[in-house]
């Protein structure tokens, strides 16, 4: 009566879970192995030939405790300079990301949903998400200064474009049939923007955010580079500037794993909200 | 004008796209009835406009003539009242809501109080076999499993009048045959009416009190066949009965030979 | 067209308002007008023509590049394998922050804006190209030897027909990304010359707002006339595949 189906369905997810921990160990050591020879080549190549650009893998990370893990226990050894440096820089970037996904979800859903309101605006979205976000950065520092609201303004007016064009394609994507479904039910077009049509485009908009993540970060160093104070772009061409090498490669590095950890967080966030797709079949 | 006692009444139904002379008519002056309590199905040869012509009566489609009674009340968009199953389980039912949460979803948006929703998700899910498996998604459950889940979904509604739309057309023989089983359960646990439409002249005559037979497009009503055994169906036993045979070779004549217009009239069943 | 029309009617109303300071936002009218006339202003064009230089020239080497070791990383199971966790590694850093090391290792000029942009634009040639070969559709390749396709023929009708979109769309990205870093290395001192310069010069020298917006625009309208180019191109010469939606830039 119920389902064999179902118990198929069982069965084999039950199977892949098991196969993957013999397969993650061998996965990992295949993966790892490359980072470990090229890690361990940096730091004999750079310390024999002692080159000048490239110091070694050691210095650099010495270099990177000394500017920015050697604070007091109290504050978690932060030192003040990280603070200035890639604490507020992040959250002008996690500001920014936050304006570009309310902003771009709701006008996506907007246009998305009005077909007419699309056709008209979308000659101009196109434009806009053309623009090369650097040559941005002279007008936002013409109007905005070169303070943090110029730098969230610009992160925000950047990301928007990839959660924008996704959400709008999404929304205009969703399955006639959940649709037609919601109608016969007669539910209200209020709820069914909340309970159908949002979760029905989480998927696009989601990977429009990790677009965007990418490129709010590429967008803050940019900017923090061109015209700044502080932050970890201002720190990097000061470093440049002053030579001392160790200490760039070493922003660098931290440039590096912010944007890997930021990917991180919206894979985490995917996976969290995306449960309920179907795992495909390697 | 006669008033009907009956709980849905379909009446000189038609419907056209485009207009002028390119106009394409799809349906074509149908009209039949259904009572309380019955299950009602429409057979017609593939293409014959019967998804359109559900749609008609559910009130999601305006059609271009005729119109459609429910309790005696006409159907001007989508009625209270009325439920549906489509063929398509897989794009019908929420992906990202667990069968559960499917079965709830409209309840919760019609504003039924939280206590009532829960027990009548209980009693469906359980009423369809699918105790127990509310928290799964979709996508892990088999074809008629998700299809048992849209039946649930559409009991909970408690409607006047259940529509399906060839809901087993997409499910393998033998999950088919349990199926149809249930929907006759249903109908006796919940004293639902029930609309179904099939492609299945079998499972037509099987579920039915009553097999309308319709043409091909532009399509009308050919026939009106009352199947009159009890209402206590056997897979095997009901249809090994020679009264089955016979109806199911009337039908299918019809619906093979899927007459042209015949200024309307009506073959008596043999 | 109707809504560009639209929008910029209604950016002249605003700017026109008073509701904005013109000495920072000038009027539309204005900044269309400078666009014109630095269209027949021989400086601009030269910065303009170093930029564009840059961008196509490092494009195509990009594609070059990313052709080949597109084919090497995946065609061996085991070479894929090892070299995604340097990918993972490597990419997240976003490549304008090696233009300072470039700066001092390099140093300023073509040279350097040529190969930050083949840094950049590589990745995502080298992406497209890997997914491109490792989802050769095995049936089709059978089939054709089935009935004794020659190995010529088989590159010829099935091979690069299946890789061709997958190139296409590497190209689709990794342009855009070539013509951010060409103004980005000249905005950070890597070049003399270069649209970027010439945009950083009017907001810093003078402060000409409209030069600034009119110079940006036509940053803009390079980079949107790239897309659109590309796009034509790809429904033209690859009718057959589905046209690719979502998804495009990963």
């Amino acid at each position: 009566m119920t389902g064999t189906g179902s118990a198929r369905v069982e069965t084999l997810a039950s199977m892949r879970l098991a196969s993957s921990g013999w397969h993650f160990s061998r996965a990992f050591v295949t993966h790892v192995w490359v980072l470990i020879v090229a890690a361990i080549a940096w730091e004999l190549i750079a310390r024999s030939a002692n080159l000048f650009y490239f110091p070694p893998l050691t210095t650099v990370l010495e270099h990177a405790r000394q500017m920015w893990f050697s604070g007091p226990a109290s504050s978690g050894w932060l030192t003040q300079a990280f603070m200035a440096d890639v604490a507020s820089s992040l959250l002008r970037v996690v500001l920014g990301l936050l304006v570009a996904v309310v902003l771009g979800v709701l006008a996506g859903t907007a246009i998305g949903l009005l077909p007419r309101l699309g056709d008209l605006v979308d000659p101009t979205l196109q434009f806009a998400r053309s623009v090369p976000p650097v040559a941005l950065v002279p007008i936002f520092m013409l109007l905005f200064g070169i303070g943090s609201e110029m730098r969230i303004t610009l992160i925000a007016f950047t990301s928007v474009w990839p959660i924008l064009l996704n959400t709008i394609t999404g929304v205009r994507s969703v399955e006639p049939l959940y649709h037609a479904t919601a109608r016969l039910f007669r539910i209200g077009i209020r709820k069914r923007l909340v309970y159908i049509v949002l979760p029905a485009s989480a998927p696009l908009i989601l990977a429009g955010l990790r677009v965007s993540t990418a490129l709010a970060l590429i967008v803050m160093v940019l900017s923090e580079m061109v015209a700044a104070t502080s932050g970890i772009g201002y720190r990097l061409m000061f470093e440049q500037q002053s030579c001392t090498l160790a200490n760039m490669w070493a922003c660098i590095e931290l440039l590096g794993t912010s944007g890997y950890l930021l990917n991180a967080i919206v894979v985490l966030l995917e996976k969290r909200l995306l449960r309920w797709l179907p795992t495909p079949r390697e | 004008m006669t008033t009907s006692s009956a709980l849905l009444e379909v009446r000189e139904l038609g419907h056209s796209y485009g207009r002028g002379p390119g106009a394409l008519s799809i349906l074509d002056g149908i009209g039949f009835e259904v009572e309380k309590n019955q299950i009602v199905s429409l057979v017609g040869p593939s293409g014959c406009g019967k998804t359109t012509l559900l749609y008609a009566i559910s009130g999601l489609l305006r059609p271009s003539t005729g119109e459609v009674r429910l309790r005696g009340t006409p159907v001007r968009g989508v009625p209270a009242g009325l439920a549906m199953v489509f063929q398509d389980y897989s794009r019908s039912l929420y992906p990202w809501m667990s069968i559960e949460r499917n079965v709830d979803f409209p309840l919760m948006a019609n504003g039924v109080k939280k206590q009532e929703r829960r027990e009548r998700v209980s009693t469906c899910l359980e009423a369809v076999g699918l105790a127990g498996h509310g928290q799964k998604y979709p996508w892990q459950l088999s074809g008629g499993m998700q299809q048992r889940g849209a039946i649930a979904r559409a009991l909970a509604c408690r409607p006047d009048v259940l529509l399906m739309d060839e809901p087993f057309a997409s499910v393998d023989a033998q999950t088919r045959e349990d199926l149809e089983d249930l929907v006759l359960s249903v109908r006796k646990r919940f004293d639902t009416t029930i609309l179904f439409i099939t492609h299945d002249i079998d499972e037509s005559i099987y579920l039915s009190d009553k097999v309308i037979v319709l043409s091909k497009s532009p399509t009308f009503v050919q026939d009106q066949v009352d199947v009159r055994f009890s209402r206590e169906r056997d897979q095997i036993g009901t249809r090994s009965l020679p009264e089955f045979g016979v109806m199911r070779a009337h039908i299918a004549s019809l619906i093979r030979g899927a007459g042209a217009h015949v200024g309307g009239a009506m073959v008596n069943p043999a | 067209m109707a809504g560009v029309v639209l929008v910029l009617a209604l950016g002249e109303l605003v700017t026109r308002s008073g509701a904005v300071d013109p000495q920072y936002v000038p009027h539309v009218s204005t900044v269309l007008r400078r666009m014109v006339e630095l269209c027949g202003d021989a400086s601009f064009l030269s910065h303009t023509l170093d930029t564009v230089q840059a961008w196509l020239i490092g494009l195509a080497l990009s594609v070059v590049a990313g052709v080949v070791l597109g084919f090497v990383v995946g065609s061996n199971r085991f070479v894929y394998k090892s070299f995604q966790a340097l990918f993972d590694f490597v990419r997240p850093i976003p490549s304008v922050a090696l233009i300072p090391l470039g700066m001092l290792v390099i140093g300023q000029g073509m040279q350097l804006k040529l190969a930050l942009i083949v840094y950049a634009a590589t990745w995502p040639m080298l992406y497209n190209i890997v997914s491109a070969i490792r989802s050769l559709d095995r049936i089709q390749q059978e089939t054709a030897r089935v009935f004794h396709i020659g190995r010529h023929a088989r590159f010829l009708h099935i091979f690069l027909p299946s890789t061709l979109p997958h190139l296409a769309t590497g190209i689709r990205v990794a342009s855009p990304i070539a013509l951010v870093l060409a103004i980005s290395v000249e905005m950070l001192g890597g070049s003399r010359t270069g649209l970027g310069v010439w945009i950083l010069d009017a907001n810093t020298g003078a402060g000409r707002a409209d030069l600034v917006f009119a110079g940006t625009a036509i940053a803009g309208i390079l980079g949107a006339l790239g897309n659109w180019l590309l796009a034509v191109a790809e429904r033209r010469l690859l009718p057959w595949h589905p046209s690719h939606r979502s998804d495009s830039t990963r």
